[in-house]
C-alpha cells in the first residue's frame, strides 16, 4: 500500500516537473524562438551548475558575480554544485539515460575534452543550442578553438566561456633570458644539471608538458592532427623518448624521482631548487606572486612554436528541467561584461573567449585598457602563440609508455 | 558452552553486523571487479616486475616503520614512568598526546619542509651535505613520518597498561628483592606486550595501505601498494581498475597475514 502510495507521489512530482519548461516553450522551440521568449520562460527556474570547484578563485567569481548577477537581471537562482571531476557528472548522466529518468538534477556542465566526447557519443546533451546565444555573436565560432573542442567538433552541443593556455614559469632574478624553445630547454638542462623538471605524467600538467615536447619532436601539431594513429606512433614515440632519455640524468634528483603534482614543482621553484615551472593557467603566476608564494621576479614565458591551449565549455544535459534559464546562464557567461570581469586579475585574469575584432567600439576599449597580471602575458601574445591539443585519444599511449620507459627508478 | 545458557558472544552481534555489511560488503564488491575480465587482471599483475618491487618496499616500509616505532614508543614509555616520574611527568603525558590527533597529510608535508633538499635541515647544515632523505628510494621520509606519528601512540597505548596493578606488581617483586632489571623483564615488560602487540597491528596495518604519506613523500616507481592501487584505479585506461582492486587485495591480505603473525595463534590459546 505504502510502496502504491510512493509511487503515484513519485509520478505526481514527475509530472510537475516535467510541467515546469512548458511555460509554451517545448525543447525545439528554445533554439527557434527569439531569445527574449526564452529569457521570458527562465524566469523564476534554478540552474543547477555541476562545476570543478578545485580552485577558490574560480569558485568566487562564480558566486560572487555571476549568481548574484542572473539573480537580480533573469530571476535565475544559479546554485554551484561542486564535482571533483567532470568525468563524474558524465557518469551520473549516463547513468540516468540507461534508467530512463527524465527529470535530471543536472542543468548545466563545466565540460571540455574527453568528457564531452563521451557524453556526446552517448547522446546525452540538448543542442545544437550555442550559435542560438546573443552573445555568440562576439565570438569566433568557426575558428577551430571553438569549433572543436580536443578534436571533437562541437557543433553546437557545448558554448565556450573560458580559455586557458599553458606556460612555462621562471625567475628573472636567476634566468634573465628563459628557454623559449624545446632545443633550447634541452640545452638549458645539460648546462644546468638538476633545476629542471616535470610533474610525473598522469598528472594533468605533467601529461601536458610531455605533450608539448612530443610536438617538437614530431614538427608540430599537424604532424599529429586526427586520432591515434600506429604509425606515426612509432615514429614520433622512439625520438621522443630518446629525447627524454637523454634529459634524464641532468632533471631534478637525477631524474631518479619527479614531482607527483604541479604544485609540488611550483614549491620547488618557490624554493629555489628547480629555476622552472609550468602552468595550464597563464595567471597561476600572478596569483601566486600576489600571495607571495612566488618571488616578486617571477614571469612567464610560452615556447615559440607555441603552447597548448584549450577552451572551456558549458552543455546543457538532454533531461534538465530548466533548459531556458542554462541557456540563460550560458548566454551571461559569454557576455563582454562577464568575459571581461573574469580577464580582471584582480577577480580570476584568465582568458576571454571572445574576438575582440567583433566587438563594439566601446567593449573593444574596455578591454584593451585592462591590464593583465604582473607575470601574465598579454592576450594577443598568448593567443599568437596557441596551438592546438592532441585528440585524447593519444594520451593513453603517451603516458604508458612514459610511465614503462621513464618512470621507475634506474638501477 | 552448553546449550540453553545463553552464550556471551551475542553481545559482539552488533559489531559484527555492522563490520559484517561494511567490511564483507566492500570485500565482495572488490572481489568481484579484480574479476572484471576473468583471472585477467590478476594475471598481467602476478606477472609485473612493479609487482615483486612494490611488494618488497611496502613490506620494508611498514615493518621499518613498525619496528620502530614500537621500540621507540615502549622505550618513551618506559622513560616516562622511571624518569618523569617525581618530575615533569604530566607536561610529558601531554606532550605524547600532541601528534594523536595531528592528520598524517600535515606531518608528511612538516616533514617535508623539515627533509627535502631545500629544507630546514638541509639549511641548517649550510647545503646540500645530506643524501636526499623524501622521495627517495628507502623511503626514509615515509619512515620518519610513520614513526613520528605512531611512536608517541605506542607510547600512550603502553602507559596505560602499565596503571594500576602493574605498579602493584612491581613494588611486590621488589620487595622480595628482585632487581631493577629482572622486575623489568618478568612484570613490566610482559604486562606492556598486549598493548605493544595491539599497537603494532595497528601501525602496520596503517603504513602498509595507507596513500597520502607515500603519495607525497614517496619516488615515482616504483611506488607502495596503496599509491600503485591508487594510479591504476584511476588510470584513463578503465580497463585497468580490476588491477587496481587486485592491489587493494593484495594490502588486505598481507595485513591480515600480519595480524595474524601478531595476534592471531597467541590469541586462540587463551
Amino acid at each position: 500500500m505504502t510502496r502504491v502510495l510512493f509511487v503515484v507521489l513519485l509520478m505526481g512530482l514527475g509530472g510537475c516537473k516535467r510541467s515546469t519548461p512548458a511555460a509554451g516553450l517545448d525543447d525545439a522551440d528554445l533554439t527557434r524562438v527569439p531569445f527574449e521568449k526564452v529569457t521570458a520562460a527562465a524566469r523564476g527556474q534554478s540552474v543547477r551548475w555541476f562545476f570543478w570547484s578545485g580552485d577558490g578563485t574560480i569558485n568566487r567569481y562564480v558566486d560572487d558575480f555571476v549568481t548574484p548577477t542572473v539573480a537580480s537581471r533573469y530571476g535565475i537562482r544559479l546554485e554551484r554544485v561542486p564535482v571533483d571531476d567532470p568525468a563524474l557528472a558524465i557518469n551520473r548522466l549516463l547513468t540516468e539515460k540507461k534508467a530512463g529518468q527524465a527529470a535530471g538534477q543536472v542543468d548545466l556542465v563545466w565540460i571540455n575534452g574527453e568528457n564531452f566526447r563521451t557524453g556526446k557519443a552517448a547522446g546525452l546533451f540538448f543542442g545544437p543550442f550555442s550559435s542560438s546565444l546573443p552573445s555568440s555573436k562576439f565570438v569566433d565560432l568557426d575558428s577551430p578553438a571553438i569549433a572543436t573542442d580536443f578534436g571533437t567538433p562541437t557543433e553546437g552541443f557545448e558554448s565556450p566561456w573560458n580559455r586557458a593556455q599553458f606556460v612555462f614559469i621562471h625567475d628573472t632574478a636567476h634566468l634573465a633570458v628563459p628557454p623559449a624553445s624545446i632545443e633550447a630547454l634541452t640545452e638549458f638542462i645539460e648546462q644546468h644539471p638538476g633545476r629542471f623538471t616535470y610533474p610525473a605524467p598522469p598528472d594533468f600538467t605533467g601529461s601536458a608538458f610531455l605533450r608539448h615536447v612530443l610536438y617538437a619532436v614530431a614538427g608540430g601539431p599537424e604532424a599529429l592532427a586526427g586520432p591515434f594513429d600506429e604509425a606515426k606512433w612509432a615514429q614520433v614515440s622512439a625520438k621522443l623518448f630518446a629525447l627524454l632519455a637523454k634529459w634524464r640524468p641532468n632533471l631534478w634528483r637525477g631524474g631518479q624521482t619527479y614531482p607527483e603534482s604541479s604544485s609540488r614543482l611550483h614549491q620547488l621553484y618557490a624554493q629555489g631548487e628547480v629555476w622552472l615551472s609550468m602552468s595550464y593557467g597563464p595567471e597561476t603566476a600572478s596569483s601566486r606572486i600576489q600571495e607571495g608564494q612566488f618571488p616578486a621576479t617571477t614571469r612567464t614565458f610560452v615556447l615559440e612554436q607555441g603552447t597548448l591551449a584549450n577552451t572551456n565549455f558549458v552543455a546543457i544535459p538532454y533531461n534538465s528541467q530548466h533548459k531556458a534559464a542554462a541557456m540563460v546562464v550560458a548566454d551571461f557567461l559569454l557576455s563582454p561584461e562577464a568575459q571581461l570581469k573574469k580577464q580582471d586579475p584582480s577577480v580570476w585574469g584568465t582568458l576571454s573567449v571572445l574576438d575582440r575584432g567583433r566587438l563594439t567600439e566601446e567593449w573593444k576599449a574596455r578591454f584593451e585598457a585592462q591590464k593583465p597580471g604582473v607575470a601574465t602575458l598579454p592576450a594577443d601574445l598568448l593567443e599568437a602563440h596557441a596551438v592546438p591539443e592532441l585528440d585524447p585519444s593519444w594520451l593513453e599511449r603517451l603516458e604508458a609508455e612514459w610511465v614503462r620507459q621513464l618512470a621507475h627508478a634506474p638501477r | 558452552m552448553r546449550p540453553g545458557r545463553s552464550w556471551a558472544g551475542w553481545g559482539t552481534v552488533p559489531a559484527a553486523f555492522v563490520l559484517l555489511l561494511l567490511f564483507g560488503g566492500a570485500l565482495v564488491e572488490a572481489v568481484s571487479v579484480s574479476l572484471d575480465d576473468g583471472l585477467g587482471a590478476w594475471r598481467r599483475l602476478l606477472g609485473s616486475d612493479e609487482l615483486v618491487a612494490s611488494l618488497a618496499l611496502t613490506w620494508r616500509v611498514a615493518l621499518t616503520s613498525t619496528i620502530l616505532a614500537a621500540a621507540l614508543g615502549l622505550l618513551i614509555a618506559l622513560l616516562v614512568r622511571r624518569v618523569f616520574q617525581t618530575f615533569g611527568g604530566r607536561v610529558t603525558r601531554v606532550l605524547l598526546q600532541v601528534p594523536l590527533p595531528m592528520p598524517h597529510l600535515v606531518v608528511a608535508i612538516a616533514a617535508l619542509m623539515l627533509l627535502s633538499q631545500s629544507g630546514l635541515l638541509n639549511r641548517l647544515l649550510g647545503g646540500a651535505a645530506l643524501p636526499p632523505l623524501v622521495n627517495d628510494r628507502f623511503g626514509v621520509g615515509i619512515v620518519f613520518t610513520y614513526v613520528w606519528k605512531e611512536a608517541p601512540f605506542i607510547a600512550v597505548l603502553v602507559l596505560s597498561a602499565l596503571r594500576g596493578e602493574t605498579l602493584k606488581l612491581e613494588e611486590v617483586a621488589q620487595n622480595l628483592g628482585a632487581s631493577r632489571w629482572r622486575v623489568l623483564r618478568e612484570v613490566t615488560l610482559p604486562a606492556a606486550l598486549p598493548a605493544l602487540r595491539t599497537g603494532s597491528t595497528l601501525v602496520f596495518a596503517y603504513a602498509f595501505g595507507a596513500f597520502e604519506v607515500p603519495r607525497l613523500l614517496g619516488q615515482t616507481r616504483p611506488s607502495m601498494l596503496g599509491v600503485w592501487s591508487f594510479r591504476l584505479y584511476t588510470d584513463v585506461d578503465l580497463a585497468r581498475r580490476p588491477e587496481g582492486m587486485a592491489v587493494a587485495l593484495l594490502i588486505f591480505a598481507s595485513v591480515v597475514a600480519a595480524a595474524l603473525a601478531l595476534n592471531g595463534v597467541r590469541g586462540r590459546v587463551r
